[in-house]
């Protein structure tokens, strides 16, 4: 079987029932072949198999939406609730008269086609319960208590089965549910598409069966939605229609006695048209109840704050800075006469605006500002101080002093600023004033190199005095440079400065030791003066000066 | 005789480069934190209402006032954040610097801020670095202030701007109390729409009971003979006085109203009694007026203490 394409998305497509191929039951199975050979027989297969379905209680995850939503409180006094049931075919798995023994009353001429099939077992009922509930919710009871004996006898539950169940007044009952017609109608399925969030199509297959309540809810009350099952309940299906509310003629005192009913019937006769009897008062002296197995309930609020549409027709309408009436007084501009008191005590009077305008603005090219006071403004025409914008300064300053977190971020974006400026500086001082030892090593790997000598508590980034760090760097100083190459202190000393006299000769210098060069220990052991050159550095160096790492962290001074 | 780069030297350059490092690098490690902060400053969130509307007068009950963002304003609310921890010269340099550069940044950090509050967005970095995100340079942004039983009735209330039909981006639509919401649109809209929430597709009735009716609905949902101007019929109620719907004489109307679905089934009775939300246009002229100059003609109050932050900072000035 293929599925109807999805609808597009804002779309959706309604289907008047969908029946299962196979409703809910016990099947038997029964395969016989057979065999056109002499003598040749094959014994006949019987297999059985049961299709289960919801019936005495619904999972939770059936419902896939209800509306009103549950538990909420709002203007729904134009609505009529509905469930929506994951399960598309739900509805008419079952049917409320399996034996098949109601018919639909004949179409009246010009009047809709009846529907057909078998009425679904599924029906929404709305209840009041505001002041003194309409209905009684009864959980947890043995499905046979809560059918009366004939639906029993049709039905055959199972005897441990258990269900929730409502009790409600019999008369009410009528009122409310239904009639085998209604019941058609005020359910069908829908098809939305997968990716539309409006009709919360959410993880779904994009199908649902949608049962409607045809009683609205009335402003100011608390309701409960109950989804009940009437599975075989012919005993309360009417199947013709209470009548219409206008077409009523009502009989009988309201309460007390019918004792002459019978003559006012009469007497009440019109010429034409509906006649019914409202048998409310009989009921009144007996108070019969009906209880009906309970699939799902939700409740939800009624408030009469008037409808969305009411509400929004008689807005008041217009840009901000409109005032209705004489006060407050408002410039052309928009700006607050305000009372303010002065940094010096004095009391002022300031123009104050917020950000929002009544006319378009320019952007203020003329900052960034640091204090509030640089956007203090005197207004030329009134000679009064205009505080809008150093206003705003304070506000944002205020709201980030208010933020542990953005105050330590700032303060990690700024040092990460310094940190990079400072090696920016670095890198220029070894390029400008060092050229010598740019002939050994690369830039980025003499300045890595000094600053990985330096991760540690001592360094200060933000300190301004980062010219003397620079300038204690190892690789920078006059008596470590002469150490590691050798130098005489003033030789090294004057190469460091860019002296003259001490680049004129030529500079001994040690093996190299570059990366790229891979050494060899043969080589190594062979460079019998490099070797001794750095035994004789080490001899010199306190032993103390260098660390774990291997790495000279003496002669700061 | 050793080299020495001595502290003045540093300083000086320090001065004369007040950016200390390019503007890219230092906009380029501005942690996210800081980016989103500034962005939700931008839209105002945070803002105390009194600031935003100073006198309650100005939003009386059961009205809308609709407005232009002064990005000045909200320039300032960035500039003031910043401001947190400037306590030398060197943070004041830092910021005079990288202000601009963070103010264009924050122009385009506006768009997510939205989705962060709904919390669409689980990492900032990687939503603002995809690559398929359209750069937002400044734009004028406007919006509106509702104080009305519609905000606490109905939460969850759609609100859509379009200019010349095309939908505005929403950039902020949030209750600030249980009566009052603010909403910020990108652009100039020439048209505002408030729309009752979706709870799915909705079933019902118009008016007040008794006195109920629906629209008459072609077999596509939508309202005939036109939708300014549809047919209506009365909704027959059951006898009872329980409010509920006769169904059955609701939909023989229905069948003998011309022009109408044909009612063959539950499908059509559906159809018949949708209750699409309601929605509520404004409409405007949609063309801004030119932007007025900035703040009420005004001058600098201590032109002196200006001159001198400038001298400090030995930055040029805009």
């Amino acid at each position: 079987m293929t599925e109807p394409a999805a609808p597009a998305r804002g779309h959706m497509v309604l289907y008047d029932r969908m029946d299962l191929p196979l409703p809910p039951g016990d099947y038997q199975v029964h395969v016989e072949t057979t065999v056109a050979l002499a003598g040749a027989t094959l014994p006949p297969i019987d297999r059985h198999l049961r299709i289960e379905g919801p019936r005495f209680r619904l999972a939770p995850t059936e419902v896939a939406g209800v509306f009103p939503p549950r538990n909420a409180r709002g203007p729904f006094t134009d609505a009529m609730p509905h469930v929506a049931l994951g399960r598309r075919t739900l509805p008419w798995e079952r049917t409320a008269d399996p034996a098949g023994t109601l018919r639909l009353p004949d179409p009246l001429p010009g009047g809709p086609p009846p529907p057909t099939g078998a009425p679904p077992w599924l029906a929404l009922l709305l209840f009041d319960e505001t002041e003194a509930p309409e209905v009684t919710v009864l959980p947890n009871r043995k499905v046979v208590d809560v059918l009366p004996a004939a639906v029993r006898a049709r039905l055959a539950p199972p005897g441990d089965a258990t269900c929730d169940a409502i009790e409600v007044d019999s008369q009410l009952l009528r009122q409310l549910l239904p009639s085998l017609e209604e019941l058609h109608l005020l359910a069908h399925v829908r098809q939305v598409n997968i990716e539309d969030r409006e009709l919360s199509a959410g993880d779904s297959d994009g199908w649902f069966a949608v049962v409607v309540c045809a009683r609205v809810p009335l402003p100011d009350r608390k309701y409960r939605a109950c989804l009940v099952s009437l599975e075989g309940r012919t005993d309360l299906i009417q199947v013709t229609p209470p009548p219409v509310a206008s077409d009523v003629i009502v009989v009988g005192p309201p309460h007390g006695a019918v004792i002459g009913a019978a003559e006012r019937l009469v007497a009440a006769l019109p010429a034409a048209g509906t006649l019914a009897v409202d048998f409310t008062p009989i009921e009144r002296i007996f108070r019969f109840t009906s209880q009906l197995i309970l699939l799902h309930s939700w409740t939800f609020e009624c408030t009469g704050t008037g409808t969305f549409q009411a509400l929004a027709e008689h807005l008041d309408v217009g840009m901000i800075g409109d005032v209705r009436g004489d006060w407050p007084k408002i410039t052309d501009t928009g700006h607050l006469a305000m009372p303010l008191r002065s940094r010096a005590g004095s009391e002022e009077t300031v123009w104050y605006r917020g950000p929002l305008v009544a006319v378009p603005i320019s952007r203020d090219t003329r900052g960034p500002y640091h204090s509030a006071d640089q956007a203090r403004r005197i207004s030329l025409d009134t000679g009064l101080e205009d505080i809008s914008y150093a206003a705003a300064f304070e506000v944002g300053r205020l709201l980030a002093a208010a933020d542990a977190r953005l105050a330590q971020e700032l303060m990690r974006w700024r040092r990460g600023d310094y940190r990079r400026s400072f090696e920016a500086r670095l890198r220029a001082v070894i390029r400008d004033r060092f050229p010598v030892l740019l002939e050994r090593f690369r830039l980025a790997d003499l300045t890595a190199d000094l600053l990985g000598r330096w991760q540690g508590p001592r360094v200060r980034y933000i300190d301004p005095a980062e010219g003397r760090l620079i300038d204690r760097a190892p690789g920078l100083d006059a008596a470590n440079l002469a150490v590691a190459w050798g130098l005489s202190a003033e030789r090294a000393a004057g190469v460091l400065s860019i002296d003259a006299a001490a680049l004129a000769g030529t500079l001994e210098r040690p093996a190299d030791t570059r990366p790229g060069v891979p050494p060899t220990i043969d080589g190594v052991a062979r460079d019998a003066a490099a070797l001794g050159r750095l035994a004789g550095a080490r001899e010199r160096l306190a032993p103390s000066a260098i660390d774990e790492r291997g790495f000279y962290t003496g002669g700061l001074r | 005789m050793t080299f020495r780069v001595t502290e003045q030297q540093i300083l000086t350059g320090r001065l004369h480069a007040s950016a200390q490092v390019p503007d890219a690098d230092s906009l380029a490690t501005l942690p996210p934190y800081i980016d989103a902060f500034l962005a939700h400053l931008r839209l105002l969130v945070g803002v105390p209402f009194h600031n935003l509307v100073p006198d309650a007068r100005l939003l009386p009950a059961e009205s809308i006032r609709f407005f232009y963002l002064d990005r000045s304003w909200t320039d300032r609310l960035v500039d003031g954040a910043i401001a947190v921890g400037q306590i030398g010269t060197r943070e004041l340099a830092h910021a005079q610097a990288h202000l601009p550069g963070v103010q264009k940044l924050v122009d385009d950090s506006e768009s997510l801020v939205r989705d962060l509050q709904r919390r669409r967005i689980t990492d900032y970095v990687q939503a603002k670095t995809a690559p398929g995100r359209p750069r937002v340079v400044a734009d004028a942004v406007t919006g509106f202030l509702l104080r009305s039983g519609l905000v606490s009735g109905w939460p969850h209330m759609e609100v859509r701007a379009f200019r010349a039909r095309a939908p505005l981006t929403l950039l902020r639509l949030e209750r600030l109390s249980p009566g009052v919401m603010i909403a910020l649109f990108r652009g100039v809209p020439d048209r505002v729409e408030l729309e009752e929430p979706h709870h799915g597709v909705q079933f019902g009735v118009d008016g007040d009971s008794p006195a109920y009716r629906v629209f008459l609905r072609s077999n596509t949902g939508e309202q005939v003979p036109s939708r300014e101007h549809p047919g209506t019929r009365d909704v027959p109620l059951r006898a009872g006085g329980k409010n509920v719907v006769h169904v059955s004489a609701l939909r023989d109307r229905l069948h003998r109203a011309a022009g109408t679905i044909r009612q063959t089934g539950p499908a059509a009775f559906a159809i018949s009694v949708l209750n699409p939300p309601f929605q509520q246009p404004f409409q405007g002229a949609g063309a801004a007026p030119p932007p007025v100059k900035v703040s009420v003609a005004g001058r600098v109050l201590d032109d002196a203490l200006f001159t001198r932050l400038r001298l400090t900072i030995g930055g040029s000035h805009g």
